[in-house]
């Protein structure tokens, strides 16, 4: 099991969603995160948006950092989901 | 195209460069001013070991575009940092930049014709400046949570 640290931006933008119509998917999130977050998660390859994501609701991302060493999960940001992926897969130049 | 020069008062400690605007495509943009805000607001970096990470993977985005001058740039970049510009200028300065002589005309019309691609990088520096903000915040914490203690915290 992993204790669970989220920024402060994080903490604010997950109640507002824990609040809303998304309560049980963000909290089935957590509870998985707590669990095995490395294998739940999708890695973000070496961008510097943090170690691994999982989509949460229908909209948005949760990013974050395991720490093995600690058994930690450093919850970073909860970005739009289309933006995350866009950044991450999605979005190719075209030269 | 019209060229002009950086106020060598304001830029004393950079050299010289011609500066080129088009059709002031960055100013367009309201998510350049909220990032820019970031950028030269100190207290919201996390340090500048961080800044610098992050101004890195800033400049890996817009050399994916095909700007050169990685180095310099990123000079650049640290020097509006640390001298508070407005963001005018950093917007100036850095389209100036996209229009230096050794991109193609190619690419400047690419620029001009795809916003996304600005978009992009705007996204890009946005996350990667709040990551970097949130990582400082998370290793300042104390106090850790097991999903049960989080979730009844969130629950207003």
């Amino acid at each position: 099991m992993y204790k669970l640290n989220p920024s402060p931006q994080a903490k604010a933008k997950l109640s507002e969603l824990i609040n809303s119509k998304y309560r049980k998917g963000i909290e089935n999130k957590l509870e998985a995160l707590e669990k095995d977050p490395s294998n739940l998660g999708k890695p973000i390859d070496n961008r510097p948006f943090g170690d691994y994501y999982i989509n949460a609701g229908n909209r948005y991302a949760i990013t974050y950092i395991v720490d093995e060493n600690k058994k930690r999960v450093d919850i970073l940001e909860v970005p739009r989901q289309e933006k995350l992926h866009k950044l991450l897969l999605d979005y190719k130049f075209p030269y | 195209m019209e060229a002009a020069i950086l106020n060598p008062d304001c830029y004393s400690n950079m050299p010289l460069i011609p500066i080129i605007s088009f059709e002031n495509q960055w100013k367009k943009i309201s998510t350049v001013e909220k990032v820019m805000k970031i950028i030269t607001n100190k207290k919201s970096i996390a340090s500048a070991k961080n800044l610098d990470k992050a101004l890195g993977h800033c400049i890996d985005a817009i050399y994916g575009m095909g700007i050169k001058h990685t180095a310099q740039l990123k000079k650049s970049l640290k020097f509006f940092y640390e001298a508070k510009v407005s963001i005018d200028e950093f917007v100036d300065y850095l389209s100036g930049y996209i229009m230096d002589d050794e991109l193609s005309s190619e690419l400047f019309e690419l620029l001009k014709s795809h916003q996304s691609k600005l978009e992009y990088i705007i996204d890009y520096i946005e996350l990667v400046l709040l990551t970097a903000d949130a990582i400082k915040k998370t290793k300042k914490q104390k106090k850790y949570y097991t999903s049960q203690e989080l979730i009844a915290e969130l629950v207003a």
